[in-house]
């Protein structure tokens, strides 16, 4: 078996798919995975038996695991206030790094106590609160709120919010309007490693805003730190339309990017080979933390930790086995995932460039390939093209958009964004210990922010730059996957038959 | 002596490039006001040629605005209906449920084609 962790995946997606199709019960799920994995334990020595019941058994993992983690505990805040209640007393940890918006200020909630009818009662769950009076509220500080609980509701037909929400397993939002009452009853009471990483991010932040004008600032935030708050809406639909939001969105690009500036600066502090490895680890998760561990960023950092430990270990890595490896470790904490946006637009796009960009750079003669610039503006375009076939459906179905423009935008837009977040990375770790310096990386970073959206504009304009589309049928998703499936298996079949002839 | 590969080399001359081009943005920053105000305008506001014209925009070019739903969206067309053709923004400020807030927003899609 080449690659074992990617057909468990695929049977363990399938799992978690037909739990949310078919209304069947959790007891049925997973008592079918244990005789599964008894039979399997049973078939041990007989290895392709072996092999189809320990896919069923993750089949039926998958299965329960979404119907276990769509089982909320009787003292959740969800059931203990289903819909509404305007005025709730509230005590909880803030679980996240408070976004300060325009008009208020949000952040999730990690519910500890609620009273109802004049009792305290425990309870659990995240709740996405937003105040809209003046505080100060940081990570891991406990906090009593009044204020009203109400279920999230859909408030376009398009984006199903309530949805989206729950998919991150939160079900109730808590609003605390000007004048209402809310105080701080302890501090620093939750993860310490995550409370360092929001130190660092908030310093990064600081010598970002010190030395660069409020928009450029916030381009910045989005691309370093994955802070998207002070980015102007505008700019976000200018890049959805070029096909070029994904370099906005902190994931394997970026991440790639930060391994190699750890790995360089270990490498000049002359660490030897191996710690500096273990130190790049660590220093990846702690990224990983500061920016959000969103789905992309949470799959980018366990691929760049998987290859790191194959050159600590001495171990050849293929890319499909730890893809698939990073997608169990995801889907395990929180199967839901499966089913949003980021993370199926983060799986496939790697899937696609992975398997394309080499077939894609064949067509090209040999000897353009060994000069040096023309191999480069040859694997951009191939990566690029790879990319938008894997994604095109998928984008035309949840942004009803199809950017043709997106192959030539990547293809300026990847290396200049490269030079981009090296130069922000510049500024964030020069600038904090060497203030002098700060003032002459914020300049170049915003003469480089000015060109990156000059061309942005330039491309957006042209004729034909992206079309918007009416709904498109999920059918028409599945059949053009299923055909890409048949073609990854004719051409693999094909290539085997070539070897052996 | 440290043994740097092709790409390691490569970004060291990116970070000396891009202090060289902060030096340069800096001298001419604190010299050349043009400069400045060059700077200054990048992406600051949406370009006139992303703006949509509210005199020809259709119900799902002002629903792709930002905080604009079916309502407002719908109270825009109808404003434009009743005054046969809007000549200035500042109009759609005293539809119902638009506040500063909102407007603000807004003001930045739009724009008015004489």
């Amino acid at each position: 078996m080449t690659y074992p962790f990617v057909s468990i995946c695929l049977s363990f997606c399938l799992g978690i798919f037909a739990a949310e199709s078919f209304q069947a019960s959790f007891l049925l799920f997973s008592s079918s995975a244990l005789l599964c994995l008894f039979v399997s334990l049973l078939l041990i020595r007989h290895f392709f038996l072996f092999r189809i019941v320990f896919l069923v058994a993750a089949f039926f993992l998958g299965a329960a695991l979404l119907r276990n983690a769509q089982i909320l505990p009787s003292h959740h805040i969800a059931k203990r206030i289903p819909f509404k209640e305007d005025s709730v007393f509230l005590i909880g940890v803030i679980d996240s790094d408070p976004a300060n918006q325009q008009r208020n200020t949000s952040f999730i909630l990690r519910a500890e106590k609620l009273k109802v009818n004049g009792v305290w009662k425990p309870t659990c769950g995240k709740v996405l609160t937003k105040v809209f009076a003046k505080g100060t509220f940081v990570y891991g500080d406990r906090f009593l709120f009044v204020g009203k609980v109400y279920r999230p509701f859909s408030f376009s037909k398009d984006f199903d919010y309530r949805r989206y929400l729950a998919r991150q397993g939160i079900y109730s939002i808590l609003s605390i309007k000007k004048g209402s009452i809310f105080k701080r009853l302890a501090q620093e009471v939750g993860n310490p490693l995550k409370a360092f990483s929001f130190r660092i991010k908030h310093k990064i932040r600081h010598v970002i805003a010190r030395n660069m004008s409020s928009f450029c600032a916030g381009v910045m935030n989005a691309f370093i730190l994955g802070d998207r708050q002070d980015l102007p809406d505008y700019v976000m639909d200018v890049m959805v339309n070029l096909g070029v939001v994904h370099i906005i969105a902190i994931s394997g690009f970026n991440v790639g990017i930060v391994a190699f500036i750890i790995l360089l600066v270990l490498k000049v502090m002359r660490i030897p080979r191996r710690p500096r490895y273990v130190l790049a680890i660590a220093l990846l998760i702690l990224h990983c933390l500061l920016t959000g561990s969103n789905a992309p960023v949470v799959r980018a950092t366990i691929m760049a930790i998987i290859l790191l430990l194959g050159y600590i270990f001495e171990r050849e890595v293929h890319i499909y086995n730890s893809l698939a490896l990073a997608a169990i470790s995801i889907l395990v904490v929180n199967p839901c995932q499966l089913f949003g946006i980021s993370f199926q637009l983060s799986f496939l796009s790697i899937v696609f460039i992975a398997w394309l960009t080499p077939k894609i750079e064949s067509f090209f003669p040999q000897k353009w390939r060994v000069i040096g610039w023309v191999y480069f503006f040859i694997l951009t375009f191939s990566v690029s093209l790879a990319a938008w076939v894997g994604l095109l459906p998928l984008i035309a179905y949840y942004f009803k958009i199809i950017t043709p423009i997106a192959v030539l935008a990547n293809m300026f837009v990847v290396p200049l964004a490269t030079v981009m977040i090296i130069a922000g990375l510049s500024l964030a770790l020069i600038g904090i210990p060497f203030p002098c310096l700060a003032p002459i990386l914020g300049a170049s970073n915003e003469f480089l922010i000015l060109l990156f959206f000059k061309i942005n504009y330039l491309l957006v304009a042209i004729p034909g730059a992206y079309f918007k589309l009416p709904q498109v049928p999920f059918v028409v998703v599945l059949v053009y996957y299923g055909f890409a499936l048949a073609a990854y298996f004719g051409f693999s079949l094909f290539a085997k038959r070539k070897a052996s002839r | 002596m440290l043994s740097l590969t092709k790409e390691e080399r490569l970004a060291f001359v990116c970070l000396g490039a891009v202090l060289l081009l902060g030096i340069l943005s800096n001298y001419l920053l604190k010299t050349n006001f043009a400069t400045k105000k060059f700077l200054n305008s990048a992406g600051s506001e949406v370009p006139g040629h992303l703006k949509i014209d509210v005199n020809k925009a259709t119900l799902e070019d002002l629903v792709g605005i930002p905080y604009v739903g079916d309502k407002t969206a719908q109270s825009i067309l109808r404003l434009r209906e009743e005054k046969g053709r809007l000549k200035d923004l500042s109009d759609i400020r005293y539809i119902k449920g638009v506040g500063k807030f909102k407007f603000d927003i807004i003001e930045k899609y739009l724009t008015v084609v004489p």
